[in-house]
């Protein structure tokens, strides 16, 4: 799928390039808000990540052009700010994901997975750990060469440990990704379908972090 | 009124109370004396024609005398001699049989007489003494008077003067309290309408010097705060950079590196995010807002445990309550990951922490060392850095972050304290939330 990235730092901008690239994204490249507007008025993308620091204009007032032309592309915003009123601007003026830098790179990976994965599903690539193998697009869930049956909210709470694999996910994020599944879902909810996924797949599986959330260990 | 000079307060105060005490002994010396000398002119008057009654052989109706005559009788002495040198009249006693030979009235009467002799030109000597004592007596009487009045003017002053004094300095020591009870971190102006006059220039300067130190403070604060921002576009260059290296293509001591090299990153930007929390810690607080604290703790614990050098830490969370909390959101944000990392830091080797949550209070307990009762005092001083090693895991603190903790809970009204943790024998951290 085709990603947007709007950078000013070469050294910050092409590590990102070479990870989404590796992970079968086609990436353009832009440094300020102009050149984005340009991009975005020739092109259609699937995902923008809009660092907010940018020469001339900032990311904020490319986002409020953005949105105000009726476009819905997933924007992930990149920023140094990490107060919550910062967070909560950008998310106001329609970001649907904000990673704070430093920002882990498996992290942003996860998020531009999970965006385009919500945004439609069928491009995301097949996730393999250990005997067990799930496919976003056919949402299937395979253990050890069989079909598993798993159902739909469940096999969402899979997806996001997976693709965040070796980091602990909070109970809220992970209700958080079953938004647009079940908007009511709350933290506890999800320990339902963590059990669920056990009794299915191997209690070893997800570890708890308890009272915290959850983490499908990297190895 | 309020807002004239202290000059005029006093003036205003102090011009009328000399005058009026001025005044009042002035009236009590005048109307004192004259009424002493009266009564003394009066009994002369008196003697005078009692004598001249008994000459003329008759005597004076008392009730036409103006002072009772008995008690100035002795006062006054008035003898005639004759030309042949006897004593032919004396205003004390009839004369007696054996009339002394004249001699001089001071001869004749003691030392305590004044006494005048006058001759006619018949050789008659008239001889008028008056008592010394009277004189005195009445120099005393006038000399009391007056003492007297001047005495009770002069208190009258000292305690009006201290008085006034003190109340017209009153905008002085209003300004002087409104000084004293500022907290240390107020900057505000004063208010300068309702000063007097000698107070406004002071006040301009302090307002002007507030103003100032307000201007420094906030461009210290802003660079501190640039300065944090500017540092993490670096530090996500090396960790995107680093995450960026395919490591199916490094040898194991090499991965191994690569890890050293994003922790060092790591713990870069969490100073980055103390020094924020620190600068965030001195400026007006956002605006209090109903908080759910449990997501709170949940999300700063994950981004603990997905730090590299905290990931062999064990942190359990406990929720007894959801409680949810009037608070500025970020502030709980930093005091909790700052109390959370912190036992990380100082737990025991793997390591364990327990969070509590209840209604009333959030505990964070490590097993670590714990800390002795007498550091417990210095703890939340800035830089009051714990002296215990902590296992290598993360070694450099910044000395900041109990500080932070501090300043933070003062401003959300929660009381931190801590104590010996009763089940892991660490340190336990309490933010009482009431």
């Amino acid at each position: 799928m085709r990603v947007l990235l709007v950078e000013d730092e070469r050294l910050i901008a092409d590590p990102i390039v070479m990870s989404l690239e590796q992970d079968g994204h086609h990436v353009d490249w832009v440094r300020d808000a102009d050149s984005a507007e340009d991009a975005i008025a020739t092109s259609k993308f699937d995902l923008i990540f809009l660092d907010l620091g940018l020469p001339t204009q900032d990311g904020l007032y490319f986002l409020r052009k953005l949105r105000g032309s009726g476009r819905n592309e997933p924007v992930i915003i990149l920023t140094a700010r990490e107060a919550v009123e910062n967070r909560v601007e950008g998310l106001d003026l329609g970001a649907d994901d904000y990673l704070t830098k430093p920002f882990d790179m498996a992290e942003l990976l996860a998020r531009a997975r999970a965006q385009v994965r919500r945004a439609h599903g069928r491009r995301a690539p097949t996730l393999t750990y250990r005997d067990v193998e799930v496919d976003p697009a056919a949402h299937t869930v395979m253990k050890a060469g069989k079909t598993v049956d798993v159902p739909p909210l469940a096999f969402q709470v899979l997806l996001a440990l997976l693709e965040r694999r070796g980091r602990v996910v909070s109970k809220d994020d992970l209700a958080e990704s079953l938004y647009g599944w079940d908007d009511s879902a709350e933290s506890n909810t999800v320990e339902v379908y963590v059990s669920h996924l056990r009794r299915k797949l191997g209690a070893d599986l997800i570890r708890t972090i308890r009272g915290v959330g959850y983490i499908i260990d990297k190895d | 009124m309020a807002n004239s000079s202290i000059r005029a307060r006093i003036q205003r105060r102090l011009v009328p109370l000399v005058l009026g005490s001025w005044l009042g002994a002035s009236f009590l010396v005048y109307f004192g004396t004259q009424s002493e000398l009266q009564d003394a002119l009066n009994a002369q008057k008196d003697v005078m024609a009692k004598v001249i009654a008994e000459l003329l052989d008759d005597e004076i109706d008392p009730k036409s005398l103006s002072e009772d005559l008995e008690r100035y009788k002795d006062d006054y002495l008035i003898r005639i001699w004759n030309e042949g040198g006897a004593l032919s009249f004396d205003s004390q006693g009839t004369p007696s049989e054996e009339t002394p030979a004249f001699r001089s009235a001071s001869a004749v009467l003691g030392p305590e007489w004044t006494a005048s002799d006058f001759r006619t030109t018949t050789g008659i000597v008239i001889q008028i003494a008056r008592l010394k004592q009277e004189t005195a007596e009445l120099v005393n009487q006038i000399a009391l008077t007056s003492l007297l009045s001047l005495a009770l003017a002069l208190l009258g002053s000292v305690i009006a003067v201290l008085f006034f004094v003190r109340d017209g300095l009153k905008p002085l020591t209003q300004l002087s309290a409104d000084l004293k009870q500022r907290s240390v971190s107020d900057l505000g102006d004063l208010a300068q309408d309702d000063r007097v006059e000698e107070l406004k220039p002071i006040v301009l300067s302090l307002n002007s010097l507030f103003d100032r130190i307000r201007n420094h403070l906030m461009r210290e604060r802003r660079f501190v705060d640039d300065a944090a921002h500017e540092l993490r576009t670096p530090l996500s260059v090396i960790k995107a950079q680093c995450q960026a290296i395919d490591r199916t293509m490094l040898d194991t001591a090499t991965q191994e590196r690569i890890d050293n090299v994003i922790a060092g990153v790591d713990r870069m930007a969490r100073l980055t995010s103390r020094l924020l929390d620190q600068t965030h810690a001195e400026q007006e607080p956002a605006p209090f807002a109903k908080v759910q604290v449990a997501p709170v703790l949940r999300g700063v614990i994950a981004d603990l445990l997905n730090d590299t050098v905290h990931a062999q830490t064990r942190v359990d969370l406990d929720v007894v309550d959801d409680a949810i909390i009037d608070c500025v959101s970020d502030d709980l944000h930093a005091i909790s990951r700052n109390l959370i990392e912190n036992a990380i830091k100082f737990s025991g080797q793997p390591g364990y922490v327990s969070v509590t949550l209840t209604d009333s209070a959030l505990t964070v307990e490590d097993d670590g060392k714990g800390v002795t009762p007498e550091r417990r005092v210095h703890i939340f001083e800035r830089f009051g850095r714990s002296d215990q090693k902590h296992d290598g895991k993360d070694p450099e603190g910044t000395g900041l972050g109990l500080s932070i903790v501090k300043s933070l809970a003062l401003r959300n009204d929660f009381k931190v304290s801590v104590s010996k943790a009763a089940s892991l024998g660490g340190a336990s951290f309490r933010v009482g939330f009431l």
